[in-house]
């Protein structure tokens, strides 16, 4: 039974169509949730936070659904937007004291423990953080009040590569208790590979993959080549592939790694976003 | 909860810009010989404010992220509001108060002040309560059908009511003025006075459930 357990939830739209999605979030883990912009990852989110009317399937916290359990479930889940800025002109003192008196279980030192830790100072108004503060922000806040489960909504957009670094490292470290899980959706496939333990891809509103980053790298190849007299045939064993001025590459399924001869082809492991583009691209 | 929600409106929604509404319609009761009820239409233009004001702060994400219920959302936008016309309605009585005991002292004040059938009486605040009551039923439901978009419609159909109602205030203020006999005169005051104050609470009701329903239907 995992901490988060998503089953079967569909929304439709008059030109989008959220299909029986699926997936579980298990405790201690970093689960990465991609997929193209409008594949579904903002509604799914947003549908697991009951912000949006779901047509059908169930969303468990603890083996409890949390359409009765809503104000339990929102008081022990972080949600955080990447671009959200709620009262941009207030200061961060007088957020938190705003928002703090809804949490029962606030803790005051771990906030300002957070608060040190990510060098925010309580007099800056909201707006005058940059996109990694606000994040650092949402994650005091969310840590505070005792969030088991943190749902982060491309956290790392907008974030420069050494603040988005260590984001990542947070995230690791946040885990790292065994309690504390997080899903984040992303379409920045490198922060997957530096920290994600699993994968949720969603394409077109269905759920491609749900399972264990490694697993999901498992399955498939990357392949090239430089030599001549390569058999055309085996490009349609590629889900895809450039051959361009002379140089062949492709992502392959592992099974069919066997076609491709070791003689003619370099072959190694796929990268996740090797993989993404040719799953997309490969349509 | 409501108290929390109650701190979050007074301390995050309520503007600078709202309070001054508040304060000026209050205040233009002083102003002689002057129709009092259509002061009050500042304050509802305070009101109007809180709406757009919200939906540049991202006021609905931020609380639908609270562990609190939607109606606990409505039920804090509607407190702010009716906080804003309480506010207005509590300086007007006091400074129509300090127009029939200071003013009458003035040289040049005292006969307009008291004889005039726009003087100041229970009526005009029960009447105006009910106009405030149903400007928050017209703008608070329409308003939560869709609380990100922005606003225009309800806040003019909502005001422009208002006026209307507030105007109308005014002229059943004038008429109880205008009978003769003090004790039947006080007794009608009082009485529409306190109408006003029973129609507004249950006005006030209907528009935190309807509210509170159409806010249930919409999806952020």
């Amino acid at each position: 039974m995992g901490l988060l357990e998503i089953r079967n939830i569909c929304k439709s739209y008059k030109s989008f169509k959220l299909d029986h999605v699926s997936f579980n979030i298990e405790k201690g883990r970093i689960v990465g949730f991609i997929g193209r912009n409008g594949a579904g990852k903002t509604t799914t989110l947003k549908g697991i936070y009951n912000l949006i009317h779901l047509d059908e399937g169930e969303i468990l916290y603890e083996g409890k659904s949390i359409f009765d359990n809503e104000l339990k479930f929102k008081s022990e889940i972080g949600l955080l937007f990447g671009e959200a800025e709620y009262y941009p002109n207030s200061t961060i003192k007088s957020l938190t004291s705003v928002t703090k008196t809804f949490y029962p279980n606030w803790e005051e030192d771990t906030y300002q423990k957070y608060l040190k830790l990510f060098n925010l100072d309580e007099k800056k108004k909201i707006k005058e953080l940059s996109s990694g503060m606000k994040v650092k922000y949402g994650l005091s806040i969310a840590l505070s009040h005792g969030a088991k489960v943190l749902i982060l909504d491309e956290p790392t957009s907008g974030v420069d590569p050494v603040s988005r670094d260590e984001l990542l490292d947070i995230f690791m470290d946040l885990v790292s208790d065994g309690e504390h899980s997080i899903l984040f959706s992303t379409h920045v496939i490198s922060d997957l590979e530096k920290c994600a333990d699993d994968i949720v891809y969603i394409q077109n509103g269905r759920i491609l993959s749900a399972t264990t980053v490694t697993n999901f790298e498992k399955g498939y190849a990357h392949v090239s080549s430089t030599k001549e007299g390569i058999d055309k045939s085996l490009f349609g064993k590629c889900i895809y592939y450039k051959d361009r001025l002379g140089k062949f590459e492709g992502v392959i399924k592992k099974e069919d790694e066997k076609l491709f001869s070791d003689e003619i082809f370099e072959k190694r492991k796929a990268t996740l976003e090797e993989i993404m583009v040719a799953l997309e691209r490969g349509e | 909860m409501k108290k929390q929600i109650m701190k979050k409106e007074l301390k995050l929604c309520l503007y600078g810009q709202s309070l001054v509404f508040a304060i000026i319609g209050g205040l233009c009761v002083l102003i002689p010989n002057w129709p009092i009820a259509v002061a009050f239409i500042y304050v509802l233009s305070g009101i109007s404010v809180i709406f757009p004001r919200a939906l540049a702060n991202r006021d609905i994400e931020y609380s639908l992220i609270l562990p609190i219920k939607k109606s606990d959302v409505v039920f804090g936008k509607l407190f702010v509001g009716v906080f804003i016309e309480l506010l207005a309605m509590a300086i007007g009585a006091v400074c129509a108060l300090l127009k029939f005991y200071v003013f009458k002292f003035l040289p040049g004040e005292g006969e307009d002040v008291y004889n005039s059938v726009i003087a100041p009486n229970f009526s005009v605040f029960g009447l105006a309560l009910v106009a405030f009551s149903i400007h928050n039923l017209i703008l608070y439901p329409w308003y939560y059908k869709d609380p990100l978009k922005k606003l225009t419609a309800p806040q003019l159909v909502s005001l422009f009511g208002a006026m209307f109602l507030l105007g109308a205030a005014q002229g059943g203020s004038c008429f109880v003025n205008l009978i003769q006999d003090p004790t039947l005169k006080l007794i009608i005051d009082l009485s529409v006075f306190a109408a006003g104050i029973v129609i507004s609470i249950l006005l006030t009701w209907i528009t935190y459930i309807l509210s509170a329903k159409n806010f249930e239907k919409v999806s952020i």
